[in-house]
């Protein structure tokens, strides 16, 4: 199908493209990889009368590390976060979530901000994001605002953002030390969206047991969610193959599920329990 | 698609809420996006809705219908619905029960659909409508215990 008409404007700014979307509010749509929103589009199951392409704004597109912090610029793509040698050394599970999401062509059109804006619930990105705790710098009218990931990802399709507010940049903390991190997922054969995907990032001290552990799990409910129970009861053991499967068994406790064709609500849960554990293994095997 | 769920109204007695619940003008000030709801009959209604989730956005119009009414315990739903996204259809029981703190509410359904939202939104039906559901009881439970 044929999207419906809308009017189109480049704006030469993040600050003009926030203006455009204030004025606009109700019927305006910022487009960045267009690589969500223009397949609903010309289904027309979204019907834009405003698309603001913030895609030719310049210095948005970025990885640097400074003090502990790596900041990735909202229309950075996919493909260069899976090729960055930062990511792939300090955090890899986010280099293995950019690689594994759709197809060539969407890796290199789609961004990072585009995708947590949208926040599609099989979306690959927030299992890492939520579980490297980042937090998302948003601009809007009255300037810039830091959420962090654990308040972010709100519900299906929707997030913590205002609607006149733009993601303007991820901030991930890393830590040196022993730490490793990993994301795997399950895909649906055609779309390639995670019908699981879980990212483990854990970092061992001295004595070989787990100072710290975060699973991040998408796919399997409304939004993205932390397997805290999992976490909470792997914190300070050495991470045994029965450690992990025990601990594993709760990852999706008093999660509700999605439910559709390609998988039960049931057989998800059991997925995140899987994942999680295969997550976190592949997390350990990769510490330095 | 089947769904299923419960919703717990803390401090509200069942005979409040099915009163709510079973009146046209009571559900309109709840169900997210109503634009118009009209009573055509004993217990049938129309309905028209703004639906918006994320960049998804159409008005589905469309009918509703309670049936089997066993007061304060359980009645049965029909819903029907489409719009410029496709159609949807759903049929499901209400079930209330009062519990220690309040009234327990258990719904389970059945839905399908079809057009445009079949297609792309087929894996996300079910968890559109749980967020609808759980807006819409939400809703309900603060304007039941705000009187």
């Amino acid at each position: 199908m044929i999207a419906q008409n809308f009017e189109y404007v480049v704006p030469s700014s993040l600050g003009e493209a926030v203006n455009l979307l204030e004025k606009h509010t109700e019927h305006a749509k910022i487009l960045a990889g267009g690589h969500s929103l223009i397949p609903m589009m010309k289904l027309r199951l979204a019907t834009p009368e405003f698309l603001i392409d913030i895609s030719r704004v310049p210095g948005l597109s970025y990885i640097k590390e400074d003090s502990g912090t790596i900041r990735i610029g909202a229309l950075t793509t996919h493909y260069t976060i899976e090729t960055s040698d930062l990511i792939r050394r300090r955090l890899p599970a986010l280099s293995d979530a950019a690689g594994l999401i759709g197809d060539v062509q969407v890796r290199n059109k789609g961004t990072i901000g585009g995708s947590i804006a949208h926040a599609d619930p099989a979306a690959d990105y927030p299992a890492s994001i939520l579980a490297a705790d980042a937090t998302i710098v948003a601009l809007g009218p009255k300037g810039e605002r830091q959420i962090p990931a654990s308040k972010f990802f709100v519900d299906m399709l929707t997030t913590a953002l205002d609607r006149n507010e733009i993601v303007r940049e991820i901030q991930l903390p890393v830590k040196s030390g022993k730490t490793g991190s990993a994301y795997l997922k399950m895909a649906q054969k055609a779309s390639g969206f995670a019908i699981c995907g879980a990212a483990a990032l854990i970092e061992l001290d001295g004595s070989g047991a787990l100072s710290n552990v975060a699973i991040g799990i998408t796919g399997v409910a409304n939004h993205a969610f932390r397997a805290a129970k999992t976490e909470a009861e792997l914190k300070g053991k050495k991470p045994s193959a029965d450690v992990l499967k025990k601990a594993c068994e709760h990852a999706s406790d008093g999660v509700v599920a999605l439910d559709d064709i390609h998988a039960s609500a049931d057989y998800r849960l059991d997925l995140a329990r899987v994942f999680a554990r295969r997550g976190l293994e592949a997390a350990i095997g990769r510490t330095a | 698609m089947k769904i299923e769920g419960e919703f717990a109204f803390d401090g509200i007695a069942p005979l409040p809420v099915w009163g709510f619940l079973t009146d046209a003008n009571r559900i309109a000030e709840c169900l997210p996006g109503c634009e118009k709801l009209i009573q055509t009959g004993q217990d049938a209604y129309q309905m028209e809705m703004r639906v918006g989730i994320g960049p998804i956005s159409g008005v589905f119009r469309g009918s509703i219908r309670l049936h089997d009414l066993q007061p304060t315990l359980q009645y049965q739903m029909s819903v029907e619905g489409s719009g410029a996204p496709g159609f949807v259809k759903g049929a499901g029981t209400i079930q209330l029960a009062p519990n220690d703190t309040g009234t327990l509410l258990h719904y389970s359904g059945d839905i399908t659909a079809g057009g445009p939202i079949a297609g792309v939104g087929q894996r996300m039906i079910g968890g559109a409508a749980r967020m609808v559901i759980d807006q819409f009881f939400k809703c309900v439970a603060g304007k039941l215990s705000a009187t």
